[in-house]
Order: structure tokens, then sequence, then C-alpha cells
């Protein structure tokens, strides 16, 4: 009997194989017909026919692992995707991991109406809860709430609602949980979004666009490969060590995991310019970004960009190459992968570093935090001698919706609740949107159709959803994303 | 392999108590058939749980179960109706009359079936305690 790759991943049934049993019974003349409930043949076969239906599914499973794209659609008898055959044949037969959950994160806003000045840090932290979701979130770095004014405070989702769990979308109003007097939180400006565990299909992706990042014309789906496969500070790395730093043997890591890739060859030019987006949109830093200055003083080196290398303020690691003068500002001549540095400037940014790397002469660029790193990791493993490559961050583009929405009553389903919850939706498809939209009945769009359809499913037993803004699709340039712009929803309890 | 002769019985593996134990296939895996085919059927839906076999998840109802939780006798009464019920589950059994008796001396249920069936009728009575089910009388022909 000829057997077909159909056949291998294809389980077999209990009822099927006991009707091969009894059709075989039957031939050697066995009283089949007979049997009854409770009889000991009738049941035996019942139980040989289960026991080979296990084995058959567990064929099956092994069949549909050797093979990615099989692997990728493997779900379980509850139809739940099944990860543990894709990450075994993703690591085993292309040397991919899967991207691991990222936790929302991002800036919060808060008031202080008092003449106090509050400090946290991580041993003091601030924390922070969306009332609906009961997601919680954590201060990251050291700030101060200042008297008197407004102050932003970056926070990030605790262990416990890692992924897409702690997704706050904007306009959402978190609650203090720390007591702090006359300090008010005030509504999220941009959403906090986490990303789930990287699904079979974007691995399969993945895995697939490996294959191109070994070609030497340097195909699309390297670039893609490249920008998504870099790893995110504090996740787990295969070698099951947690990356928290730049490496010798790591030396590229982002804040937040790179989620969209778009490719556009300018044939006139040659160039080639990779658009990345997260799940936040835009992706924060710079890419090589012109060096005019390197000055040293007290173990603190301070670089000053030509240009807005994408920072404002805090922490991030950067990437300096191509100074002369001060050659040692450079981390290829420090032998350090990255710079830790503190953020001074819209153009400016310092580093500890012991000994002077001399007197700046000309020359330099620095990688600034995510996107630097991604652009630092493209030119590194992808781009091909002679050519050229640009890696420039999406750009955002704020989507405001204004819609109705009617509940059943007897959902019992908060306007708080409902608010939330569409907000949080709207937030993970927005993030889930290529580059440049998606082409259905024009290019470049956001399609109203599913903007009403996440609204729609965002709380069990809604029975109806008007849209007033966006009255029609939203259309992107092929450089842009969507985010969650002002939500302003009216909640109809009918 | 030699076949016997078909019946409204059926033909299947013989199933009883092996030297003293429980219930279980025959080692020499004979086969029976008629009236002694059909009492073990019995014997077996009424000494296993229900739920527990598994082409018949709504059969079977463990009588041991029963006298070791201890019975009211209204529970005792009204078992007689739920014994037929399951008796009448199967195929082979056309119509049956039960009585049930329990001894508290001896902790025993007494169950006497009237059994009307395709080959006549005959008569079955089982001694459940809270560990076996027995038969003591099937009046089975000497050649079953």
């Amino acid at each position: 009997m000829s057997l077909t790759l159909s056949d291998l991943v294809t389980p077999s049934s209990a009822a099927d194989i006991l009707s091969l049993e009894l059709t075989t019974a039957q031939n050697l003349g066995l009283p089949i017909t007979s049997w009854q409930p409770l009889d000991p043949s009738r049941t035996i076969f019942q139980i040989n026919g289960q026991i080979a239906s296990f084995y058959s599914s567990t064929v099956a499973l092994i069949a549909q692992g050797g093979y990615l794209s099989y692997a990728a659609t493997m779900v379980d008898a509850y139809g739940n995707p099944i990860t543990g055959w894709m990450d075994l044949v993703g690591q085993n037969q292309y040397n991919v991991t899967r991207v691991p959950p990222t936790s929302a994160a991002g800036p919060v806003s808060v008031t202080n109406a008092t003449g106090t000045s509050y400090a946290y840090s991580p041993s003091s932290p601030l924390l922070f809860q969306n009332a609906s979701t009961g997601a919680t979130y954590t201060s990251t770095g050291t700030g101060t709430v200042s008297p008197s004014t407004s102050s932003t405070v970056q926070v990030q989702a605790d262990q416990n609602w890692i992924g897409q769990p702690g997704t706050s979308g904007s306009g959402v109003v978190l609650v203090l949980l720390t007591p702090l007097a006359g300090v008010t939180v005030n509504a999220l400006t941009a959403s906090l979004v986490g990303s789930n565990a990287e699904l079979n299909a974007n691995y399969l992706t993945r895995c697939q666009s490996k294959l191109a990042s070994l070609s030497p014309n340097g195909g699309k789906g390297a670039y893609v490969y490249v920008a998504e496969s870099i790893p995110v500070f504090g996740s787990v790395l295969p070698t099951g060590a947690t990356f928290l730093a730049p490496t010798s043997t790591q030396p590229y890591g982002v804040t937040t995991a790179v989620t969209r890739t778009t490719v556009a060859l300018n044939t006139g030019s040659g160039i080639v310019t990779a658009y990345v987006a997260n799940a936040n949109g835009a992706v924060p830093g710079g890419a090589q970004i012109p060096i005019s200055n390197v000055t040293w003083g007290s173990g603190t080196t301070t670089v000053t960009t030509s240009s807005p290398h994408g920072l404002s303020s805090g922490t991030a690691y950067a990437i300096i190459s191509g100074v002369l003068g001060a050659t040692g500002a450079n981390n290829q001549i420090a032998i350090a992968p990255a710079w830790p540095v503190t953020i001074t400037g819209l153009s400016s940014f310092t580093f500890a570093q012991a000994t002077t790397p001399g007197a700046y002469s000309s020359g330099g660029s620095v990688e600034m935090s995510d996107l630097g790193m991604v652009d630092a990791a493209i030119q590194a493993q992808t781009v091909p001698d002679g050519m050229v490559a640009l890696v420039v961050s999406a750009s955002a583009a704020a989507v405001n919706v204004t819609a109705t929405v009617y509940i059943p009553t007897i959902a019992g389903i908060s306007t708080a609740t409902a608010t939330n919850a569409i907000s949080a939706a709207l937030s993970q498809y927005f993030a889930s949107v290529p580059i440049g939209g998606v082409t259905a009945e024009n290019p470049n769009i956001v399609p109203l159709s599913e903007i009403i359809t996440t609204i729609t499913n965002a709380n069990a037993g809604t029975v109806s959803v008007t849209v007033a803004s966006p009255a029609s699709d939203v259309t992107l340039t092929a450089s842009q994303v969507p985010t969650l712009g002002t939500l302003t929803l009216t909640v109809v309890y009918v | 392999m030699t076949q016997p002769v078909v019946n409204p019985y059926g033909t299947d593996f013989w199933i009883g108590s092996v030297n003293g134990g429980p219930p279980d296939l025959d080692p020499s895996m004979r086969f029976t058939t008629g009236r002694q085919l059909l009492s073990q059927s019995l014997v077996c839906r009424f000494s296993t749980a229900r739920g527990t076999v598994i082409d018949c998840p709504n059969d079977c109802l463990d009588l041991r179960d029963l006298v070791s939780d201890g019975m009211t006798q209204s529970q005792i009464n009204s078992l007689g109706g739920a014994i037929r019920q399951e008796a009448l589950k199967d195929a082979r059994v056309q119509d049956v009359q039960v009585q049930s008796t329990f001894s508290n001396a001896t902790s025993t249920l007494t169950v006497t079936m009237n059994v009307a069936s395709l080959y006549g009728p005959f008569k079955l009575v089982l001694a459940v305690s809270s560990v076996t089910v027995t038969i003591l009388d099937a009046n089975l022909p000497t050649s079953q």
C-alpha cells in the first residue's frame, strides 16, 4: 500500500479504525453483528480503535512537525494552535526562534497639583492599573513627578500582564496605585500595546525569510527576517539566558520588537529602503545620525549630533562608528558592542568612559536606540557589498474614531469597561496592520469594515455599531502605520 | 476456527470469575453463547459504573456502589424499577420482572430477575455485596 504525505498528516478517527477492525473481523467469519454493548469483543474493538486513533494522531503530529508549513497549521483537539512542534522545526531546521511576547510599555502623563516633588526609581517605583482590565504597570527607570506641573512617567506592564492582555488603549485613564497626595493621572495619549508571542503564521514567514537572508542578492525577505528577529531586552534567548544588554555574541537588541517591515527598491537610484514598525507604531531612535562633535571630561563622553537622534530623554543603547580623532568613542575600537547612553537633548547624549577617547576631528555617526539597532543589524547582516540600504521608521498615522455602540443591558457591561475593551481592541488591530495598510478595494487602506468588526467583537453581545468617523476607509502612505488617535465612544444600552 | 451456531444471543468470549477472582476474560479465550452469554453480559451491566464503557456512556448500574453506600427500605423498594430499566437496554432482553431484597445481617442485596428473552424465559439471581456481583442461579442448561 502506497502511503502519501496526506495520509501521514491526516489522523484516523476511532470510528474509522473501528470500521476497519470490524471489516477485518467479518472477513474472518466473526459474528460481529451479534455483539451487544458491554460484550467483550465489541468493547475490546472499541478500545483498540481509540488507542490506535491516539497513535494515529501522534503519527500525524510527528509527520506534520517535520514540515514547517504543516507545523504552522497544527492545532490541538480543541482547535488551539500547537506551537511546540513549530518551535522545534523552526529552531532545528532554520535556526530561527519564535519572538516571545512583549510587555505593553509607554508614557503615562501625571499632574502634580502640590508643591511636593515625588521621586521614583526601580527600587521605589510608581504602580498603575487599568481599572477595567486589571492590568498593572510599573514605572521604569528613575525620575521625578515634578511639583505643580505635569510629568511623563514611562511604564511597563507587569509580568502577569505580558502580551496582549496588558494593552491599554489611547484615552484610557490609568489608576495610580502608589499613594501620592495631589497627583492625578491623565488619559493616555498613546496606546500601551503588548504583543503576544509570535503567531505560527508570522513565525512561518520569518523562517522562510531566513532562506532569503542567505541570498547574495539581498532578497526582500532578508530585511524582514533580520529586522523582526532582533531580540527584545529582557526576553529569554534560545540559550536560556535573559538578554539584558548588547553583547559580543548578541550585539543588537530593541526595547520593543519590530513586528512589521516592508522593503521598497528605488529602481532609479538602486537604493533599498526598509520601513520598520513595532506594535506601538513608530520605532524610536535614529539610524546613521551624523556626529558633529565628541568631548570628554570627568569620565563622561558627550556626543553632539548634527541632526536630532530621535530621542528626547531617558536612556538607550547607541552604536558609534566612523569618528575620526576621538576614535575611542567608536564601539569597534573600544571593543564594546554598544554604549548605554543618557539622552541630554534632542541632538546630544552622554555615556560613561573612563579615559578620553581622543580629540574629535571629524566624521562619525550613531545608531541610536531601536531604530539604530535595526539599521546596524541590517547593514551588518543583510546589505550586500556595493548596495545602499536605508532603514526608516514607519510614521504613525493617528486614526480618530467616533462610534456609537449598542450593547444589551442584560450583558452587564459598564460604559467604562466597554470603552476600554474597544480601545484595547482597536489598538491591537491597528498594531497588526501592515506598513502602508492593506490593498483591497483600494491600495494602502485601513478598511472601515475592519474597524467596525473590531469594535463589534470587543464586547460580547454587541448588537450594532455605527461609526461616524472615519466615514470611509482610512488611506495611508506607503510608510505609515495606523495608531489609535482620539476615541469618542457613545455606549447605548438596548 | 469452528464458529458456534448463530443464534439470537450472539457469540462472544466467555467472561466470568476465574479461580475465584473478579470477572475477567477466560484465559483460554473460549467462546460462549446463548443464555450464558446474556447472563454474563447482565452481570457486567450490574457490576460496572455508568459511563465507564467506551461506547455506551449511558449504560450500566453498579449495584455494588448502592450496597456500599447503604440504602433505605424505600430505596430498596424502588430499586427494582431501576434494574428493570437498565436490563431492558440489552436488546436481547424482551422483558424482565425484578425483585430485590436486602439482608442486613450479611449486607447482601439479592436481585431476582425473571427474564423474557428470545430464547424463552429464565431466572437470573444475583447476590450483590459491596465488593462482588455473583450469579446464584441462571438455570443454565448444562451444555452452557
